[in-house]
């Protein structure tokens, strides 16, 4: 066990590693940073002069090198616009996706696996359609598209809730909502083939012989089973609720690292941008180690190698 | 801070012999500014007190201290906490006035910046100093802060403080934009500096603007308050919220919420729902903002290279006046030649280029292609106002005489890559501003290596280095004339609009919007 872990932190390190020398020759690739903040009356001298002064002027290599040496050390170097250490702009930036993401991930989970257990429950009924049709829709229809709907009607139209920000949790409503629809959507779907599969299963007609109510075999048999299949899901989303917190935080202006993630993109501040990288593939590795944990507590049949 | 090593001057915009012959420009301004009385300082804004009203802007501040950063939100906020030592008039075609200071050129390497308000203090009390300019300029040369505007400051060598009224600054060379570089100037506090340091003042500043800063929560907001000890006038809306939102969808749906007063940039198709929900009303202005398509003639493997017929039949064949009426519903003006109706120093002999198709199929068969030809555009997409849509009527406008123009759109940085590493196609669109004399626009966009220029042509360049030159202003006026007919006949660019910008503005309060662009809250007030 303890070496299982010790191996996934080592590969996640390499993954990161990775990442971040993929991210590194890609961003180069992306174009002259110097120009998105020097004014356009500079002149083509004094834009070299800037070049040089921040190092873009070196080969690409040269700058790798320079770039993983200061890495391992935890220096990601300055974000060309703030001029404060890049690092430092995404952790700040880090509880308010973590706030969001969160939310979105337990609302997900609380709509989507009881809407999905229904669903097969009721297989082929009316409540078997709609969930598979709320299902679909979840799926199909795009954040920004739900973002700015939901906005122009409950801000807009009825002023309920307000357009964007943070603030209470009125702010949170519609961007986490946002957030989960994509992710509602797969756990039902998930949920729903799971149970379809377990319900059908020879332990299950033999609970249901013995006299066990309904409720408890969902509860002590089926959802046991269906759960390691729920738990890889989980560490799955967390990378998909990463990737829509980059459209979502735009829209609703929620100060996360999503959002300072599609700025730095379109500003070429290329040390945030990889920083912010860095922070999100350890996110993303630390919750497969932690999943890969989970499915040993919830199903004991189960040991790591 | 120390002004430190003094860097050479470099050539910041102006080509090698622009920069020799070109100081004596400003002194006309200097005299026109020295002429300016302080009565034109009146711009005191009348209306009722607002307790507190909130703009939108499409990122957060980078820093709250002037003279260091280039970017459009961190000016607008520091704008109004900071003054500066000249601004420009908007009553007076936006030449340059007396703010703070008058500044006037003693010759060619030198010029005078006089403090000419009394008694103005900063927001922690400290009484303004020409020091407080010294400090501004050091601030800003200083590599340790990281300026972008490093380049900027470099051609100022001397600073010498004559008396307390008195900085007298010199460069090396002849320096034609002194004048706009002073003009960024805005003193700090330099007592207040020494009192709690430089880091801390970079988070708690004190400027002689109208506002100072209440709080700032990063990436969220920055809330300013009114000072009401301000000495330029009294300043109605009490309290100003800037909200850092980056989607313009959302910032449309805050105003239309009645979370936000002002929002920038509303595009033409959204003017309806702005002027329907009763909250809120467009409010244009013709921008001193440009949009051209350049036809490139800096590059010989261009076919609009040495091509002057192709270039005409290019601007007879493209029906500008339909586009603003059908894309832009009139809110743009078209422009005859290179600079904007705004500029005092457009050559208003000329006229637009008629929309003749048949003059361009004939002017075409005239410069070789009689049979049509097929060139590459590039274009910005969500850059300027409706400029997808633009470039789609411009490509289909050339299309109707045998042109056939592929439209290659760009994300802006990609665009900006392509212009200064002269890998556009043979045409590519463009916007410039503000642009508010002639050689902020035809020194930068007609100069062959100039940063985005795509035009190329040695006699007018020596023109321009001659108009840069020339202290006489009508004499100036006249070379400029001559420039600006030039490249008409040239046909230099495919000759657009000026751009209009909109507003929504709440109802609740009375602003109004200004050519130069500038978010200016001291002006407004309550309705």
């Amino acid at each position: 066990m303890k070496r299982y872990v010790i191996g996934r932190i080592f590969s996640g390190i390499l993954v990161i590693f990775l990442a971040l020398t993929a991210v590194f020759f890609m961003l180069r690739l992306s174009g002259d940073p110097v120009l998105l903040f020097a004014p356009m009356d500079t002149s083509r001298q004094d834009l070299d002069s800037i070049r040089e002064r921040m190092g873009f002027n070196d080969p690409v290599i040269v700058q790798y090198g320079r770039f993983m040496r200061d890495a391992v050390q935890g220096d990601f170097g300055d974000s060309s616009r703030e001029r404060r250490p890049a690092m430092e702009v995404v952790v700040e930036r880090l509880p308010a996706t973590v706030l969001l993401g969160g939310t979105a991930l337990v609302l997900a989970i609380a709509i989507g696996i009881p809407l999905g257990i229904l669903s097969a429950v009721k297989h082929g009924s009316i409540w078997d359609k709609l969930a598979r049709f709320i299902s679909v829709l979840g799926q199909a229809v795009p954040s920004f598209w739900l973002g700015v709907i939901l906005i122009m009607f409950f801000s807009v139209r009825l002023g309920w809730l307000p357009t964007s920000g943070r603030g209470g949790i009125d702010h949170l409503i519609m961007p986490a909502i946002t957030l989960s629809a994509f992710s509602m959507a797969r756990y039902a779907r998930l949920t729903r083939s799971t149970f379809i599969d377990v319900l059908g299963q020879d332990y299950i007609r033999t609970a249901r012989a013995k006299g066990l109510t309904q409720g408890i075999i969902l509860r002590r048999h089926a959802f046991k089973n269906a759960s390691v299949s729920l738990i890889t899901m989980t560490a799955l989303e967390v990378g998909n609720l990463i990737a829509g917190a980059v459209v979502v935080e735009q829209v609703f202006a929620w100060p996360g690292m999503g959002r300072v993630m599609v700025q730095s993109l379109l500003n070429r501040d290329f040390a945030v941008v990889t920083a912010a990288v860095v922070l999100f593939a350890a996110m993303y590795t630390a919750c497969n180690i932690i999943a890969d944990l989970a499915y040993g507590w919830v199903n004991p049949t189960v040991r790591l190698k | 801070m120390s002004l430190g090593k003094v860097e050479p001057v470099k050539n910041a915009i102006s080509r090698r012999r622009l920069t020799q012959l070109a100081a004596s420009m400003p002194l006309s301004y200097g005299l026109l500014a020295g002429m300016n009385s302080m009565g034109a300082l009146s711009v005191s804004a009348q209306g009722n007190t607002v307790d507190s009203v909130a703009l939108g802007v499409g990122s957060d501040p980078l820093t709250l201290v002037p003279n260091h950063i280039v970017d459009g939100p961190t000016g607008v906020i520091t704008y109004h906490m900071f003054d500066a030592a000249i601004v420009r008039n908007k009553d007076d075609e936006f030449r340059y006035m007396p703010w703070l200071c008058e500044l006037t050129n003693v010759d060619d390497l030198t010029w005078n910046l006089t403090l000419v308000q009394e008694g103005v203090t900063f927001s922690s009390g400290n009484p303004l100093t020409i020091n407080d300019f010294v400090s501004a300029f050091n601030f800003a040369k200083d590599p340790a802060n990281n300026s972008h505007y490093l380049e900027r400051w470099a051609a100022f060598t001397g600073l010498e403080v004559v008396d307390d009224k008195t900085l007298k600054i010199t460069t090396d060379s002849p320096y034609p934009l002194a004048w706009d570089r002073i003009a960024e100037v805005y003193p700090i506090d330099t007592a207040k500096i020494e009192e709690v340091g430089l880091d801390e003042y970079m988070k708690n500043p004190s400027g002689t603007g109208p506002y100072v800063m209440k709080e700032w929560v990063r990436n969220e907001y920055i809330t300013l308050e009114a000072r009401e000890d301000y000495w330029a006038q009294d300043v109605l809306i009490k309290e100003v919220q800037f909200r850092t939102m980056p989607e313009f969808a959302t910032r449309l749906a805050a105003l239309l919420a009645g979370e936000l007063a002002i929002v920038k940039d509303v595009p033409v198709d959204s003017f309806q729902a702005v002027e329907d929900s009763g909250l809120a009303t467009i409010k244009s202005i013709p921008s001193s903002r440009v949009n051209y398509v350049a036809l490139v003639t800096n590059r010989e493997d261009s076919v609009f290279y040495n091509n002057q017929a192709l270039r005409q039949a290019i601007n007879h064949a493209v029906d500008v006046d339909g586009i603003i009426a059908g894309i832009f519903q009139d809110h743009a003006t078209r422009m005859a030649g290179c600079l904007s109706e705004i500029n005092p120093e457009r050559n208003t002999a000329i006229t637009p280029y008629e929309y003749n198709p048949d003059r361009a199929r004939e002017l075409l068969a005239e410069a070789g292609f009689a049979d049509g030809l097929e060139i590459t555009m590039d274009a910005p997409q969500g850059r300027y106002p409706m400029d997808a849509d633009a470039a789609m009527a411009i490509a289909a406008s050339l299309g109707e005489v045998g042109v056939t123009v592929n439209v290659q759109y760009n994300e802006w940085g990609t665009h900006l890559d392509k212009i200064v590493n002269r890998q556009t196609g043979d045409m590519f669109y463009l916007g410039w501003g503000p642009a508010l004399d002639a050689f902020g626009t035809i020194a930068y966009l007609f100069v062959g290596d100039s940063t985005y220029s795509g035009f190329g042509d040695a006699e007018i360049e020596a023109k321009i280095t001659e108009a840069s030159g020339t202290v006489d202003a009508e004499a100036r006026q006249a070379i400029w004339d001559e420039i600006q007919q030039d490249i008409y006949d040239q046909a230099g660019w495919l000759f657009l609009w000026q751009q209009h910008d909109s507003y929504g503005v709440a109802n609740n309060i009375v602003w109004e919007p200004r050519a130069d662009e500038k978010l200016w809250m001291a002006e407004a007030s309550g309705a």
